[in-house]
């Protein structure tokens, strides 16, 4: 019989996670390869940039637990691709895929967005996904498991107010690339997730936002307050575990229940960029 | 291109984002990047592109009516296309939302249709054993029907739906799907 204290164990397992740089100042991703590995998850830390991505895997090992710093730009094939066989060939295999990196648009009008930000967004947002899944699949279905968790945005059942159009629209695609992979993959033993997640206060926005700005938001969600990164990323450790095998093509709001308050009319002078 | 229908006509009130690629399609683990980007730029990319070159002259008119042609398969899969055609047909609701959020306060509506089981002409002729036949489970017909209901969203009195998301299926597609099934009739590559 299994214990409860058994539960969510991922031990042996060997994890990626996008966009996880920053370390103790990082964002949403830091902390969930943190939570990961201290499930018992060898972490691969992918960011852009090599000192963010070390950042959080030296934040990890000083907990005495196992990570790597992987930097790579997810939204080239190739780099994504080489990013993949880079996990494999130090960790021997890829059990869980964490597509978190982002491109987080302005809030551009629509008749006024670059297409450079259109494009950014679709690449980082939906191209990358693709081509990590693409090449984590490979490997996980010759031994008959995997979990690909796609860290998508209430924005993708709502409207955003912060991020505009290319945001909203790719944030949804994801959750579609999350359906159909899902029903491709189910009989190999893989689940694809999507998480919704909400307000979070991570340390990379408490830098950015002013205290004020903080405070303003709490009263507008149902739970008072934001959602801590140990949170959300608690959901993703679940989802990474093998007692999970039956949750797939799941879009999951994670978000104090402020996606299901009934929202109200735009105001132009509030968000426009 | 809307500039040419500006050119031509002086004005442009209504755009139907119709154009798609769809299509049996490799399995994920096997799919090549030009197909993905191909699928994509048509399906998502487009309607964005002619959107938004519409909203520059819809805005300053203060009327406008979008209409973006998803599918089913925006909150199910595509059996009949692969991931691109879900992908992109679920973005496309996102698409949908959010300009439809931001431009209601200049008189514009942005919506999006979902049919499933369409009398397409194309997979008529690729596909003659797809088609139900008479009867309640009909395929819906692209004109007389579908063309009836993008007719009366861009309506100028139908101010008042604006974001929404239609299934456009006979009210049959929340049944439970038959994977084997669909699988064998489809000839989708399903990455076995």
């Amino acid at each position: 019989m299994m214990m409860f204290g058994q539960l969510c164990d991922l031990s042996g397992l060997v994890a990626l996670v996008t966009g996880a740089g920053g370390g103790e100042r990082g964002g949403l991703g830091a902390a969930i390869a943190r939570v990961l590995a201290q499930a018992g998850a060898q972490v691969a830390v992918n960011d852009l940039a090599l000192e963010d991505a070390q950042a959080t895997a030296s934040m990890i090992r000083a907990l005495g637990l196992v990570a790597e710093a992987l930097p790579a730009d997810v939204a080239d094939p190739e780099q994504a691709d080489q990013l993949v066989a880079r996990v494999i060939e130090r960790f021997g295999k890829i059990d869980i895929l964490v597509n978190k990196a982002e491109y987080h648009s302005r809030a551009y009008r629509p008749d006024e967005i670059p297409t450079e930000e259109w494009q950014r967004s679709v690449a980082v947002n939906v191209h990358a996904p693709f081509y990590l899944s693409r090449a984590a699949v490979r490997d996980m279905r010759r031994r008959k498991f995997g979990r690909i968790i796609n860290v998508s945005n209430i924005a993708a059942i709502r409207a955003s107010v912060l991020h505009g159009t290319p945001y909203v629209a790719t944030k949804e695609a994801l959750y579609g690339f999350t359906r159909h992979l899902a029903t491709e993959v189910a009989q190999h033993g893989i689940t694809v997730n999507a998480i919704l997640p909400g307000f979070v206060l991570t340390p990379k926005l408490a830098a950015l936002w002013p205290d004020e700005r903080i405070a303003r938001l709490a009263p507008t969600i149902p739970a008072l307050r934001a959602g801590t990164p140990e949170e959300i990323a608690s959901l993703v450790v679940y989802l990474a575990s093998p007692e999970a095998g039956y949750l797939t093509g799941a879009a999951i709001p994670i978000d104090g229940a402020v996606s299901i308050v009934p929202g109200g009319r735009m105001d132009p002078d509030n968000c426009f960029v | 291109m809307v500039d040419e229908v500006v050119r031509h006509f002086g004005r442009i009130d209504i755009l139907v984002n119709n154009a798609a690629i769809s299509g049996l399609i490799p399995a994920v683990e096997r799919l090549p990047n030009e197909i993905w980007h191909h699928q994509l730029a048509v399906d998502l990319d487009g309607p964005f592109y002619m959107s938004r070159a519409a909203l520059r002259y819809m805005i300053p008119q203060r009327f406008g009516r979008i209409v973006n042609i998803s599918s089913f398969a925006a909150v199910r899969t595509g059996f009949v296309g692969g991931v691109t055609y879900t992908t992109a047909k679920t973005g496309l609701l996102g698409l949908t939302r959010q300009m439809a959020y931001e431009v209601a306060q200049y008189g514009i509506t942005v919506n999006a249709l979902m049919p499933t089981g369409l009398l397409n002409p194309r997979v008529l002729r690729l596909r003659p054993d797809w088609v139900q036949g008479e009867g309640p489970h009909r395929a819906i017909h692209p004109e007389e029907e579908l063309g009836w209901i993008v007719a009366h969203l861009c309506h100028p009195n139908m101010t008042a739906i604006s974001g929404a998301a239609i299934p456009v299926d006979r009210g049959v597609s929340n049944g439970i799907g038959d994977f084997a099934e669909l699988k064998r009739r489809s000839g989708k590559d399903t990455g076995d």
